[in-house]
C-alpha cells in the first residue's frame, strides 16, 4: 500500500534557489502491515535526476523512464514471488531547481542529507511501526539516488546499517568533465546563461554545481563550475571540492564507516551510456584491496533500461542483510 | 483529510495482464467527519485518468501532463469552507492497469473494473464509513479516462449512482481514435508493434485501449486487438464495432432510460482540449438534448489538463447540489 505524507522540512527551508521546503513523502507499507502489530525494517529509496518522490508509484507513460510498473506493485511481487522480507520503503523527494539536490547539504539547494537523516527518518519512526535503529535501516537508490545512497550511507553509519548503490556515479574525472565540454561546445561563444531546454547534460552542470560547489555570493545560479569556460581547464580548488564527493576518492576517509555496514551492494549496467560501470569497477577494486566487504554486480543493461528490476532485486538483497524482529 | 485503505478485490483477480488485485483506495473525509460521530454523508466516486492512480489525487503540488496542481484535499477543504460544496465523502478508486489505465470497464485482460467499483467498493465504503447508502446520495464523476469511466458506470448503473458528472471524457471515436493509432504506427514503422514505448503516449493508448475495449485472451503478450491494421491502417470491422460500442456519443441511445432516471448529468470540458474532446462533449450534449434528456453542458477556456483539479472541485460542488 502506498501512503503519501507531506512533511515540512526545517533543513530544506532558507535555500537560495527558492526550493520548496514542503515535500511529498511516499511510503510503501508491505502487505501484512495492516493486519499485524509487528515492527518492520525500513529501506530508504532515493530517486534519480529529474525525478520526484511521486514518480515511484505513478505509471510512467509520459516520461522517459524505462517501461515499468509502479513501485508498490514491484515490491508486492518481490514479496509474493521472490519471498523477499517484508519491509517499509520510504521514498523522499530530492528534487531541486535544475533537476536534483544530489542528496547533499548545500546552502544553494537545501540540506538534503540532514532532511533525510533527521526530518524524514524522524517523521517515519514517529508515524509508522518501524524498527528504529541502524541494524534495521537501509538506504538504496538509482543513478543520482545511487550517488545519494553512497553519500548518506558512507557518512551516517549510526543511521544506516546497509546500502545498495544502483547505477551510481563514481570516478568523476571520467564521467563529469565531458558534460562541461559538451555543454560548452553547444553555447560557445555565448555566455553561460543557465541550462538549455532538452539538453540534459547542461542541467547536470548547473544541478551538480549547486550541490557540490555552491556559491551564495553568485546569483542567479549560486554556484561555481569546476571547469573553466571557455578554456576547459580545471579550477583546482573547485575541482578538488567536486572530487571530495567522488566515491573513488572519499571511500578512503570513510573506510571505518564502510566496515561497519552489515552489507554494501554496488550494482551497475555494463552498457551504462554515462560510463558509470568504470567508476563502480574502480571503486570495487579499491574496496576489495582495503578489505572492505561488499557485493559487486554488473548486469547486462544500460543506465536505465533495467532500473526497476534492479530496484526490486536490491530490495530483496537489503531484506537479507538487515535485521528483522518478528515477534 | 485523505485516508488510504488497501482493499483486496475478487473482481480484479484472475486478469491476464497480472494486474494486482490488492488496491489502494484513497478516501477524502470532510472536515466535520472526525468531530461528528453520528452524521452520515453523501458520497462521490471520483475516477482518475490515464497514467494515474488512486494516490495521485492527494499529491501536491503534482505535475501531471505538464500542469502544476494543488492537492485535491486542499481544494475540497476550501470549497467546503467557502460553502461552494456541502460536506461529502469523496472516494478515489485505483483504476491503474499495465499499459496505463483500465478505462474502468470489465475486461478479462485487465480485470473487471466496473464490477470492482460498482459492487465491491460501494459495499466496502458503505460498511466502513458513515455514508448515506442510497443511489440518491451517491454520485460518480471522473476526469479524462475517468470522465469516460464516469459515463460508462453512471449510464449503466442507475441503481448505484443517482447523479453523474463527466469531465473531459471520451467519445466521438470515429473522429479521434484513428489518429492515435496512425501516430503510433508512424513511430515504429517498419518494425513490428512491440508494446508501449517510453515517452510515447500514443503507444500507451494503443495497448491500453485494446486491452479494455477489444480484449483478446488468445493473443499474448498484449491480449488486445488493434481496430486498425498495421501497417496498412485499414479498419478492422469486427474490432472497430466493439470499440464503438463504448462511445458515449453512440451508446447513449440504448441507455436513455437509465439516463432519464438520474437526478443530474453534468458534462464539462475545456474548449481548447488538444485531444478534441470538446467536440465529443458538444455532440453528446446535442444528441441527448434532442432526445429530451435533461443535463447541463459546460465549457471552460482551458486545455485537456490546464484546469483539471479546479474543474473536479467545481463538479463536486455541482454534484452536492444534486444529491440528497
Amino acid at each position: 500500500m502506498i501512503v503519501v505524507d507531506r512533511i515540512d522540512s526545517a533543513h530544506l527551508a532558507r535555500n537560495l534557489l527558492g526550493n520548496p521546503s514542503q515535500r511529498d513523502l511516499v511510503v510503501y507499507l508491505p502487505p501484512s502491515y495492516g493486519t499485524s502489530d509487528r515492527r518492520y525494517a525500513v529501506a530508504y529509496l532515493l530517486h534519480g535526476y529529474s525525478s520526484r518522490a511521486m514518480n515511484w508509484p505513478l505509471p510512467p507513460a509520459l516520461t522517459f523512464a524505462a517501461v515499468r510498473t509502479p513501485i508498490d506493485v514491484l515490491l508486492d511481487e518481490a514479496i509474493a514471488a521472490a519471498k523477499a522480507e517484508e519491509m517499509i520503503v520510504v521514498m523522499p523527494d530530492g528534487w531541486s531547481k535544475h533537476g536534483c539536490g544530489m542528496w547533499v547539504d548545500s546552502p544553494t539547494t537545501g540540506s538534503f542529507e540532514r532532511y533525510v537523516v533527521e526530518d524524514v527518518i524522524g517523521h517515519v519512526d514517529a508515524t509508522y511501526r518501524t524498527l528504529p535503529d541502524r541494524d534495521s535501516r537501509g538506504v538504496f537508490g538509482v543513478s543520482a539516488g545511487g550517488f545519494g545512497t553512497w553519500h548518506l550511507g558512507s557518512r551516517n553509519p549510526d543511521t544506516f546499517g546497509a546500502m545498495a548503490v544502483i547505477s551510481g556515479s563514481a570516478a568523476f574525472e571520467i564521467t563529469r568533465k565531458p558534460w562541461f565540454y559538451r555543454y560548452y561546445d553547444k553555447i560557445h561563444p555565448r555566455e553561460l546563461a543557465g541550462p538549455l531546454a532538452g539538453d540534459i547534460g547542461s542541467w547536470f552542470c548547473y544541478g551538480l554545481a549547486a550541490a557540490y560547489t555552491p556559491n551564495p555570493a553568485k546569483p542567479p545560479f549560486y554556484s561555481d563550475f569546476p571547469v573553466e569556460y571557455p578554456s576547459g581547464d580545471d579550477v583546482p580548488a573547485l575541482w578538488e571540492r567536486w572530487r571530495s564527493f567522488d566515491p573513488v576518492v572519499n571511500w578512503r576517509e570513510r573506510s571505518e564507516n564502510l566496515k561497519r555496514q552489515r552489507g554494501i551492494l554496488l550494482d551497475v549496467g555494463f552498457r551504462d551510456e554515462l560510463d558509470y560501470a568504470y567508476g563502480n569497477r574502480i571503486l570495487s577494486r579499491h574496496l576489495r584491496a582495503a578489505g572492505i566487504r561488499h557485493d559487486y554486480e554488473e548486469h547486462d543493461g544500460n543506465h536505465t533500461n533495467r532500473m526497476f528490476e534492479r530496484v526490486q532485486r536490491a530490495y530483496g538483497w537489503l531484506g537479507t542483510v538487515l535485521e528483522h524482529r518478528k515477534g | 483529510m485523505i485516508v488510504t485503505h488497501a482493499v483486496e478485490s475478487t473482481n480484479l483477480a484472475r486478469n491476464l495482464l497480472g494486474n494486482p488485485h490488492r488496491r489502494d483506495l484513497a478516501i477524502y473525509l470532510p472536515p466535520g467527519y472526525a468531530t461528528s460521530s453520528e452524521r452520515r454523508y453523501p458520497s462521490v466516486y471520483l475516477l482518475h485518468g490515464f497514467s494515474s492512480r488512486s494516490t495521485s489525487w492527494g499529491l501536491g503540488p503534482a505535475l501531471a501532463f505538464g500542469a502544476l496542481m494543488p492537492p485535491l484535499e486542499q481544494l475540497l477543504d476550501e470549497a467546503i469552507a467557502e460553502k461552494r460544496m456541502a460536506e461529502m465523502i469523496v472516494v478515489m478508486p485505483d483504476g491503474w492497469s499495465r499499459f496505463g489505465c483500465s478505462m474502468w470497464v470489465d475486461s478479462p485482460v485487465t480485470g473487471a473494473f466496473e464490477q470492482y467499483v460498482t459492487r465491491e467498493l460501494v459495499a466496502y465504503v458503505d460498511s466502513h464509513f458513515r455514508t448515506i447508502a442510497t443511489p440518491e446520495a451517491r454520485a460518480i464523476t471522473g476526469y479524462s479516462a475517468g470522465g469516460f469511466g464516469a459515463w460508462h458506470l453512471g449510464s449503466r448503473n442507475p441503481d448505484v449512482f443517482g447523479t453523474m458528472a463527466v469531465l473531459s471524457g471520451g467519445g466521438n471515436y470515429q473522429a479521434r481514435t484513428q489518429a492515435t493509432f496512425y501516430r503510433y504506427f508512424d513511430s515504429i514503422y517498419p518494425r513490428e508493434p512491440d508494446g508501449p514505448r517510453p515517452g510515447n503516449i500514443d503507444s500507451w493508448f494503443s495497448y491500453a485501449q485494446p486491452a479494455a475495449f477489444a480484449p483478446n485472451p488468445d493473443r499474448p503478450p498484449f491480449y488486445g486487438d488493434f481496430p486498425f491494421e498495421y501497417p496498412s491502417g485499414d479498419v478492422v470491422p469486427g474490432v472497430w464495432d466493439r470499440w464503438l460500442a463504448f462511445d458515449p456519443t453512440l451508446n447513449w441511445e440504448s441507455r436513455q432510460d437509465n439516463l432519464r432516471r438520474l437526478r443530474g448529468i453534468l458534462l464539462d470540458v475545456g474548449s481548447q482540449d488538444e485531444l478534441g474532446l470538446q467536440y465529443a462533449h458538444r455532440i453528446l450534449s446535442r444528441r441527448i438534448g434532442a432526445a429530451g434528456i435533461r443535463h447541463e453542458a459546460r465549457e471552460h477556456d482551458g486545455t485537456h489538463t490546464s484546469h483539471l483539479r479546479e474543474r473536479v472541485t467545481l463538479a463536486c460542488g455541482w454534484l452536492s447540489d444534486h444529491l440528497r
